[in-house]
């Protein structure tokens, strides 16, 4: 028995921002995915890279300027790198900023493996007037160096050849002594120094001097980093992102649930039907099954639209200048500046913003900021206080709502400096260091193969887990506890779901609002926040059956309240809305939390934060109630 | 003079970087150095500093810029 043939395994290295991912998409095409590097919550993409009928693996390393291992991004592509596994790096150097690339290769030559180096942004480089050698850079370096532009996918062939041969007779880096920094990555300048003076050598031979050209770019940026202009450009392009995850995707969210709901739903229960399928099977089919997939499908658009929209951003080279713009208001909560843009996208809806956290650049900065991103009060939560401040405070509802938007930007204060304090004490607010990369137009075909590998990535890891807990949702509905009812022909008050709210009701007691239908709707309302009013709704109308007077949801609400908190519905009703706030983030966002950062971050921080609904909720009740 | 007191449009040869060592080392990492000649390229938000040099460009917040010695050219 023969052993089956490894394919060569090849990384690609590189700075932030050089092309390196565009590169990657040229070489890849569509044959990629989204893995997790081991052990973090760093996310890598992988990809099959086919030369000439061989397969190659090629994985595609956080952008880093150094392999000291200063943030988990460095962590992952240091330890690859030192990682005996692969058998070649594709470094990629960037022509416009070659020293910064070169220092990064000196130290990835100094790990002691084979390279092969491509050149990109060599245009840019030539319209600064500042173009490199890559014939005296490949003499000075002892290994091929390939001119590549990963946007019209010239080179890919030079490099496919240099790669081929590479793998056959393995070319390192001259003038960097392998194993050279094997105990340690220098950490001063002073012991790098050795480093230093190797890059000088290479670019003083690669690198006409001289004056650079000012180019559109520094144009550009005299009015987007404007300290005047800069703040209203950047709100100008929130303000369409918003627009874009509201406006844009409303009616294809509304497309996507009518075609679950209308023909799919009923193609199907008459499929079933003509199966002679008993009703149990129907109802869990339409209601649990494709429901669960329905709530999945209705995020695609928005997830798209979101990818498409950060990942412009952030391909466009704006994203790095909203780091500069947005720099001294989230210094405090020790983020970047970019982190400014998911948390305001969470107000419009939690699951994309968790999605464009991965344009920040450390890992560690991603994970503080997909926290809190669920205390970001999103649109699907607006509905549940429009309807609570018209039931109560009718004169008020305006300021009411108000005021909570800024209990929420409290909040996403208050717990970003807790966890900083506590759980995420690495989580240290830099100087603002930061490469500004030339503008460009976004590459379409690389921007579409990304949102697509992450697209069905999400689809396949958070769809699984938001179509299994809508089904076990179902399940406990259609259990019946009391009476004689058929499965899943039975009330809520007598299925297993009502026992658990009746049973959960007593601990909302300290907030004014221990009643068993308001329980039901918070537990629903984890699934999605949107179905919480209905919930009350289905709630009440079982009720209704019973009650003399047909009286609205908002008054039922409001009886129902004046009751359970003793005549004191005005502190009770706020505290429901605090705590609908942000008692538990909804299972879609759980689901991409778990996703992205993991089962232990995602359950500790909603505990945390339930916990502190809970306290708050009962705080504002018994404040109020004595005022 | 520090490069936190660069007007834009001024050009600066570099003569020391303060500061503790691992920002020492980010901004050496980053090509700033002894002898390079940085060109402020505009004034952004609170104080900081956009620089280029080379084909390179470069935001330094005004603390970090507060550590940069330069001798206008």
């Amino acid at each position: 028995m023969t052993p089956a043939v490894r394919a060569p395994e090849v990384l690609l290295v590189g700075n932030p921002n050089v092309g390196k991912s565009t590169l990657f998409n040229a070489l890849t095409k569509a044959r990629q995915r989204v893995v997790n590097a081991p052990g973090t919550t760093v996310s890598l993409t992988a990809g099959t890279w086919r030369i000439r009928g061989d397969d190659v693996s090629l994985v595609d390393l956080p952008g880093t300027y150094s392999l000291a291992a200063r943030c988990p991004d460095e962590q992952v592509a240091a330890a690859a790198v030192a990682n005996s596994r692969h058998d070649l790096v594709v470094m990629v150097l960037d022509a416009t900023t070659l020293s910064r690339s070169l220092y990064l290769l000196g130290q990835v030559a100094a790990a002691g493996v084979p390279v092969v180096a491509a050149l990109t942004m060599v245009d840019l480089a030539q319209a600064r007037g500042l173009r490199p050698d890559a014939g005296v850079l490949s003499a000075a370096l002892g290994v091929p160096v390939v001119e590549v532009n990963g946007r019209s996918g010239a080179g890919s062939a030079d490099l496919e050849r240099a790669v081929t041969a590479a793998l056959r007779c393995p070319p390192y880096v001259r003038g960097i002594e392998p194993h050279l920094y094997a105990s340690a990555l220098p950490d001063t300048v002073a012991s790098a120094q050795h480093l230093f003076d190797w890059v000088e050598s290479v670019t003083d031979d690669a690198v006409p001097t001289g004056e650079p050209h000012l180019t559109l770019t520094d144009r550009l940026d005299a009015v987007l980093l404007n300290p005047w202009l800069g703040l209203p450009a950047f709100l100008a392009v929130v303000w369409a992102v918003f627009q874009l995850t509201t406006v844009v995707a409303g009616p294809l969210i509304d497309a996507a649930v009518r075609l679950v709901d209308g023909p799919v739903a009923s193609a199907m229960s008459s499929a079933l039907g003509e199966l002679r399928a008993p009703d149990w099977v129907v109802s869990f089919a339409v209601d649990g099954v494709l429901t669960g997939v329905g709530t999945v499908l209705s995020f695609v658009p928005l997830m798209a639209i979101m990818f498409t929209a950060v990942g412009a951003l952030e391909g466009s080279g704006y994203l790095a200048r909203v780091a500069v713009v947005a720099d001294r208001s989230m210094r405090a909560l020790g983020l970047d500046g970019r982190a400014m843009l998911p948390l305001i996208v969470g107000f419009g809806c939690n699951v994309p913003a968790l999605s464009s956290t991965a344009v920040l650049p450390h890992a560690r900065q991603r994970l503080l900021t997909g926290l809190l991103i669920p205390l970001t009060s999103c649109t699907a939560r607006l509905a549940v206080y429009l309807l609570l401040a018209y039931t109560f405070f009718p004169a008020h509802a305006g300021t009411t709502v108000f005021a909570l938007y800024v209990v929420s930007v409290a909040l996403v204060i208050g717990w970003g400096l807790i966890a900083r304090r506590t759980v995420l004490r690495e989580v240290v607010s830099e100087p603002l260091i930061l490469a500004l990369p030339d503008y460009q137009l976004p590459h379409a075909r690389s921007l579409s193969m990304s949102v697509w590998t992450r697209i069905t990535s999400f689809v396949r890891k958070a769809g699984t887990i938001i179509v299994v807990a809508v089904m076990a949702m179902w399940v406990l509905q259609a259990l019946p506890v009391r009476g004689d009812y058929a499965l899943a022909d039975v009330p809520i008050a007598e299925s297993v779901y009502g026992a658990v709210a009746d049973a959960a009701a007593p601990a909302l007691k300290p907030m004014g609002l221990g009643d068993w239908k308001i329980a039901s709707a918070l537990v629903t309302g984890v699934a999605a926040k949107e179905v919480l009013i209905a919930a009350l709704a289905q709630s009440y109308a079982i009720d209704a059956a019973s009650a003399q007077t047909q009286s609205t949801l908002g008054q039922k609400l409001r009886a129902t309240v004046e009751e359970t908190s003793g005549g004191h519905a005005g502190a009770a009703a706020l505290a429901l809305m605090i705590f609908v706030l942000s008692y538990m983030p909804c299972l879609p966002t759980l689901a991409e939390q778990r996703r992205l950062y993991g089962g232990r971050w995602t359950a500790l921080a909603a505990s945390a934060q339930f916990i502190g609904a809970y306290l708050l909720a009962t705080l504002v009740f018994q404040v109020g109630r004595l005022l | 003079m520090l490069l936190a007191a660069l007007p834009p449009g001024a050009r600066g040869h570099v003569r020391a970087v303060g500061g503790d060592p691992t920002t020492a080392l980010r901004l050496r990492e980053m090509g700033v150095k002894p002898g390079t000649t940085l060109t402020v390229t505009a004034r952004g938000a609170s104080g900081s500093r956009i620089v280029s040099f080379g084909a390179a460009r470069l935001a330094i917040d005004s603390a970090t810029s507060a550590l940069i010695e330069v001798e206008p050219t």
